[in-house]
């Protein structure tokens, strides 16, 4: 297990060549708000109410399901080694985003 | 060019013009009246393997002299670069984006999506699946079931608990990272306050290196004066 966290920490710093920064989302406390979708990563708002993604360097934009679709419904910018954090919240049914740093 | 790069060359020039002309000259000066005038005893003046020791010892002193003053330049030609480059508010800037890009690959490892995280959760899935398939598995006697569920068991805890760590890890490097870009300007400052000191290091150490060079020339001018002149 441990030469297994090695080796996958040293991948990941490998793999830093390519040009990424990091994502923050972080669910407002007391809203509840539908599953998050950012690129191909899935974000179980249930489980934290924080989580960081590592996305390539540009626009993203932040997507939530609903029956089956993808809705989106914020769009930001990534940029190289920086993090940015994206507080929902949410407004009746519809999820709401405000975009830090 | 910028201000920045003249200032140090200026600075070069002006220490190493005297130390070059004064090179020029020592090949002028005439040593001779200074070896002939030197006190000596009536045994050494009749010697002749003594009457060579003055100018052995000029010429070697001159040589060390030629050597000290060759490496000095050498020396406030690496200084200057030093200080170019310790000056340089770029140089901090670099500095900067090097030590984000660390935290930053870190952060990458440990994130969400990373692979660090996929790796924990793939092993708290397996652990989890062997305890749901060791419980309805039937090859095994009650005594055995109930020690590899217990084995099992305590491996889920345990890697549910390494699994926290790493949410405790990217917490805190997403708040290192986050403190770096909002306080971008300052820790610039702080880098350049610590080339500063760096420059001045160096400075120091010029001083003296060519504090001990001019003390030398002084003592080699001191030794090819005639006395009284």
């Amino acid at each position: 297990m441990r030469v297994g966290l090695a080796a996958a920490l040293a991948l990941g710093l490998v793999s830093c060549n390519e040009e990424v920064g990091y994502v923050e989302i972080k669910v407002v406390p007391g809203y509840v708000v539908p599953p998050l979708v950012l690129g191909a990563a899935r974000v179980d708002t249930t489980r934290s109410t924080s989580t960081v993604l590592r996305e390539k360097v540009g626009t993203a934009r932040l997507e939530y399901e609903r029956d089956g679709r993808r809705v989106p419904f914020c769009e930001f910018d990534v940029r190289k080694n920086r993090i940015v954090t994206i507080a929902v919240s949410a407004i009746g049914r519809e999820p709401r985003c405000k975009v830090q740093g | 060019m910028s201000r920045q790069s003249l200032r140090p060359s200026r600075a070069r020039l002006s220490i190493a013009g005297p130390v070059l002309l004064a090179l020029l000259l020592l090949p002028a000066a005439p040593p001779r009246p200074a070896f002939a005038q030197t006190p000596q005893s009536p045994s050494q003046s009749t010697s002749k393997s003594d009457a060579v020791t003055p100018v052995e010892q000029f010429s070697r002193q001159l040589d060390e002299l030629k050597k000290t003053f060759t490496e000095l330049n050498k020396r406030i030609d690496s200084s200057v670069k030093t200080i170019d480059r310790t000056t340089d508010p770029v140089a901090s800037r670099k500095e900067i984006e090097e030590l984000r890009a660390i935290v930053g690959s870190l952060l990458g490892a440990v994130a969400d999506n990373g692979e660090v995280a996929k790796l924990g959760a793939k092993a708290l899935d397996h652990a989890r699946a062997k305890v749901k398939s060791l419980r309805e598995d039937t090859r095994y006697t009650q005594e055995q079931r109930d020690f590899l569920l217990r084995q099992w068991e305590k491996l889920t805890r345990d890697t549910e608990a390494a699994t926290a760590e790493l949410d405790d890890a990217r917490t805190r490097f997403a708040k290192v990272l986050r403190t770096l870009q909002t306080n971008d300007d300052y820790v610039s400052e702080l880098m350049e306050i610590r080339q500063g000191n760096e420059a001045l290091k160096v400075v120091r150490d010029l001083a003296k290196q060519i504090h001990e060079a001019s003390d030398m020339l002084n003592n080699f001018i001191n030794a090819i004066t005639p006395p009284g002149t």
